[in-house]
């Protein structure tokens, strides 16, 4: 039984057509990637799922609700850390803990929450203080103060640095652990292959491949996920990174 | 959750030295300071034979004290919340933007009440200001004076983009409210058509409406008409226009 279903999905912004037919479930406990390069459509895609934008076509299921129509338990059961969502300035580490676990039925422990993410010192610090990677962990301890079913993850490691891109990936790892379902959205090849059960590769608001890291490798008669996108659409990922 | 929103807001707001300074200590300071001038505390020929401290000093810090609240600090707050994705970062939550809005809204009300109790201590302790003469009148005054000035200050943040857009816009809405309101030169001294215009606009509505019951008269109905129809189009306007991203 899935516990996220999306059929068909299709969203325009007037002419200009971002998801084009997007289909795929996520089952429980999985780590479910959606991969592709920058204006790809996957932040679309996600906006829809947990309800921010409204389709203009398909059919979407999030433990089992439409999240138009029935956003009370998707908002609920979801954890969400987006990649332009910020919090006030003077707002404290452990005052926005507290201020968001009191929005849930049944929220986490926000003490244990920031023991797990290293902030536990920095409880008191104002969200301006903070460093890049000390924002990006709290807003995984946010998303998970809920203790939701579903985690979503967009764009998590862009602009860390590299020891800290590996500790983010071992928390994700820990998410997943303590039985929550994970949607990560990226477009580094890399964190896709090292974490992800299975990817759905968006190029141009379409899926054009999906399947394990390494099955979508495969039957794109490459080796690894970054080559598979070469094969697949003729273009690097690289190259769309410099164009834009 | 939305007590814990409203404290949450309300700290945050105290923590920044403009709301404090603009929203609790100006309106006081501006009380003393003008009803120490000189002669404030007799009657004076050029208002009627009335004096200040009946009329224009107290109008004057409770006009302050609403303004700053509802048309800076207020859409300041939330221009910023938008264009930085807090409003959006609580669209994913159970608690929704719409929360968010009305916890910021609630710690103004609640900042202005301290305000309004400070002028009216601080007052009669300092300058023997008198209590209202018609203080059902200045409870209504007060009322509609909060419902116009605050759903204006909304409908201007669901109207303006961002946070600089907003200090700039809203000191263009308050410069010439303040005018007409005799913020900068006393109404008596204005030229009677300016004057009339001054009627038709919420702020000087207010502050002549709050002068109006301290001398305990009722407040006139054009007055009480600009109030009521202001904040009445500026909420549906609100509500209509206001957007999280």
């Amino acid at each position: 039984m899935p516990i996220i279903e999306v059929s068909k999905l299709h969203k325009a912004y007037g002419r200009r057509v971002a998801v084009d037919e997007v289909s795929f479930t996520v089952d429980e406990g999985e780590i479910f990637g959606i991969v592709g390069p920058n204006g790809a459509g996957k932040t679309t895609t996600i906006e829809c799922m947990i309800g921010l934008r409204r389709p203009n076509g398909g059919r979407i299921r999030v433990l089992g609700h439409d999240p138009q129509t029935e956003p009370g338990p998707v908002r609920d059961g979801l954890g969400v850390q987006l990649q332009e969502g910020q919090l006030p300035d003077r707002l404290r580490v452990g005052e926005a803990l507290d201020l968001f676990a009191s929005f849930y039925r049944d929220p986490a422990d926000p003490a244990a929450l920031l023991e797990m993410l290293g902030l536990a010192p920095h409880r008191n610090q104002s969200y301006k203080k903070l460093s890049g990677g000390q924002k990006q962990r709290l807003s995984i301890a946010l998303a998970l103060v809920g203790n939701p079913r579903v985690a979503v993850f967009d764009e998590l490691t862009t602009g860390l640095d590299p020891n800290a891109r590996r500790a983010t990936w071992r928390l994700i790892e820990n998410v997943r652990a303590r039985g929550v379902t994970v949607v990560l959205v990226t477009h580094f090849m890399e964190e896709a292959e090292r974490l992800c059960d299975r990817v759905a590769v968006i190029d141009g608001g379409r899926v054009i491949a999906m399947d394990t890291p390494a099955g979508v490798a495969a039957a794109a008669g490459a080796a690894t996920l970054d080559d598979a996108f070469l094969a697949l659409t003729g273009r690097t990922i690289e190259d769309l990174e410099a164009q834009s | 959750m939305i007590r814990r929103l409203t404290l949450t807001e309300l700290k945050l707001n105290l923590r920044d030295w403009s709301t404090t300074g603009f929203g609790l200590v100006l309106p006081v300071a501006l009380l003393i300071a003008l009803g120490s001038i000189p002669g404030v505390d007799e009657p004076d020929p050029a208002i009627g034979g009335r004096r200040g401290i009946d009329t224009w000093v107290p109008s004057m810090s409770f006009t302050l004290a609403l303004a700053m609240l509802a048309w800076f600090i207020l859409p300041v707050v939330l221009c910023t919340y938008r264009e930085r994705g807090v409003l959006r970062r609580f669209a994913t939550t159970p608690a929704r933007p719409a929360a968010l809005l009305a916890a910021q809204l609630l710690a103004n009300l609640l900042l202005l009440a301290v305000s309004v109790v400070a002028v009216l201590v601080a007052g009669a302790l300092v300058v023997g200001l008198a209590a209202p003469g018609n203080v059902a009148g200045f409870a209504v005054v007060l009322l509609t004076g909060v419902l116009s000035l605050f759903g204006i200050g909304l409908l201007m943040a669901s109207l303006i983009p961002n946070q600089r857009a907003a200090q700039g816009l809203m000191w263009l809405v308050f410069a010439p409210s303040a005018f007409l309101a005799g913020v900068y030169v006393p109404v008596q001294l204005l030229p009677d058509w300016v004057a009339r215009i001054g009627d038709f606009t919420p702020l000087a509505a207010f502050r002549t409406a709050v002068e109006d019951v301290w001398v305990g008269n009722g407040p006139r109905p054009v007055h009480m008409v600009v109030l009521l129809a202001s904040a009445v189009l500026s909420w549906l306007g609100a509500a209509r226009f206001f957007r999280s991203e």
